[in-house]
């Protein structure tokens, strides 16, 4: 009886054995990644990031499966996405990406997220800021509109700044800032987005120029 | 004998409801061989066939009594992490065999692109080449390659300038290419004007067209990302054109 007892628990503890080697095997193969941050790493991989440290993580429920990481390496900072899917588990969604390289005191990039047929969008910008006298950062949306042209402010708002590994990033949902093509903006009716801008702020409140976020990306979700 | 044994071990095992198919199986087996042994020892008393099966039978017990004893032998805790093991090991092979095929794919034309040549890459344009030069320029960065194969000159859409035909791929045999990396190169600090391409998930081939002025003597391409830099000096041959 006791023989049969140690059986069991014997088989079972193979059964898991073979279920990690399996799981273990298949992330290898790239196949079938069991976590969100398996899914992560391969994103990093296709995008040639390199190896990326990771900053923040995030999911958002507007998003639905959706878990995304605030990534950085020495040569750029990214957001990851991975996304749940019932039968083909942790997959990888995108990877924009700002390089780290050039004088701008802050590298920014921005995602976009359109559900097909819903009026709304969801618009986040990250980045990192080089300039340690770099305390705000004003954003700029400029839309083209039928009658005249329109654009929309916001700041980044507090929270979303962290520190990690002695560098200030930053991780900010603006869907606020995000207008609606088509939408009635005063006596105009908006058209398309035109670019996005960024303008820095010192802590004496002085603006630093206003320049253009170059690296950014757009989803379409399902 | 045996019909009376299929009984015994049966009504044995219906009050054993914990047991897992091979369980059962493996605790028939067990009952049954013992039944046997018991059997055996009572014909060699001298006892028919037909009475040792009985008398081995009646001797074993209380069916539902030894059912309930192997019954509670069986952890639940260890049977329900058992079925969970298996139910999740079986779900995903299944899962994986369309991913697996598609990698598959991706495997094979990583291994391809390794031996590429530029005849291999397959891409029409409207260049009209001058002359061309076969050539491996390799360029390794964040586990990626990008091979260039072939550099010619020529005119397309009434334009002079300088064609190449590239490939990239993962360094990783399993991983996905990445056909943005072409964006990255530039020649004499220009980047292409038009391209071209196609390629499966693990691989991209692509052709891409600089404008040069006719009889420069040498360009220089340039790979420059994310802190990794490449530089390659390429002497032209413009033939008569120049």
């Amino acid at each position: 009886m006791k023989k049969r007892a140690h059986t069991r628990r014997w088989t079972a503890l193979k059964r898991l054995a073979i279920l990690l080697a399996l799981i273990l095997a298949l992330d290898a193969l790239g196949l079938y990644h069991v976590l969100p941050v398996q899914a992560m790493r391969q994103c990093a991989a296709s995008a040639a990031l390199g190896d990326v440290e990771i900053v923040k993580t995030m999911s958002d429920r507007r998003l639905d499966w959706g878990r995304y990481y605030l990534c950085a390496n020495e040569d750029a900072v990214a957001l990851l996405g991975t996304q749940f899917h019932p039968l083909l588990g942790w997959q990888r969604q995108f990877a924009p990406f700002a390089p780290l390289t050039g004088d701008e005191p802050v590298k920014a990039c921005y995602q976009n997220f359109n559900r097909d047929g819903q009026d709304t969008s969801v618009f986040y910008v990250f980045g990192r800021i080089d300039d340690p006298g770099v305390k705000s950062i004003t954003l700029r949306i400029y839309w083209y509109g039928d009658q005249t042209d329109v654009d929309t402010f916001a700041d980044i708002p507090g929270s979303a700044y962290l520190e990690h590994g002695g560098h200030t990033y930053f991780l900010a949902d603006m869907s606020s800032l995000w207008l609606q093509p088509a939408e009635d903006y005063g006596n105009t009716k908006l058209t398309a987005a035109g670019q996005t801008f960024l303008t820095p702020y010192l802590a004496d409140g002085t603006a630093l120029p206003e320049y253009e976020i170059q690296y950014g990306s757009w989803t379409m979700l399902d | 004998m045996t019909e009376q044994f299929e009984r015994f071990t049966l009504a044995v095992c219906r009050h054993v409801p914990r047991a897992t198919g091979d369980e059962w199986a493996e605790m028939k087996a067990e009952l049954t061989a013992h039944l046997e042994d018991h059997c055996d020892a009572l014909r060699l008393r001298g006892m028919s066939e037909e009475a040792a099966a009985e008398r081995a039978v009646r001797e074993m017990g209380d069916p539902e009594e030894i059912g309930n004893g192997l019954n509670a032998t069986l952890s639940p805790f260890w049977g329900f992490i058992l079925r969970l093991s298996t139910f999740f090991a079986v779900l995903l092979v299944v899962a994986c065999i369309l991913p697996g095929l598609f990698q598959v794919q991706i495997l094979w034309g990583n291994l391809t692109a390794r031996f590429a040549t530029a005849d291999s890459i397959g891409i029409r344009t409207e260049f009209q080449a001058i002359a061309s030069t076969d050539c491996d320029l390799r360029i390794e960065t964040k586990g990626h390659v990008v091979r260039v194969l072939r550099y010619a000159t020529g005119t397309q859409a009434g334009e002079s300038g300088v064609s190449f035909w590239a490939v990239t791929y993962a360094k990783n045999p399993m991983g996905e290419g990445n056909d943005s990396l072409i964006a990255s190169l530039t020649v004499n600090g220009a980047r292409h004007t038009r391209g071209a391409g196609h390629g499966s998930a693990g691989v991209v081939y692509s052709t891409y067209f600089t404008p040069v002025e006719p009889g420069t003597e040498a360009v220089t391409l340039v790979f420059d990302r994310l802190g990794d830099h490449f530089e390659f000096e390429l002497p032209l041959d413009w033939g008569d054109a120049a």
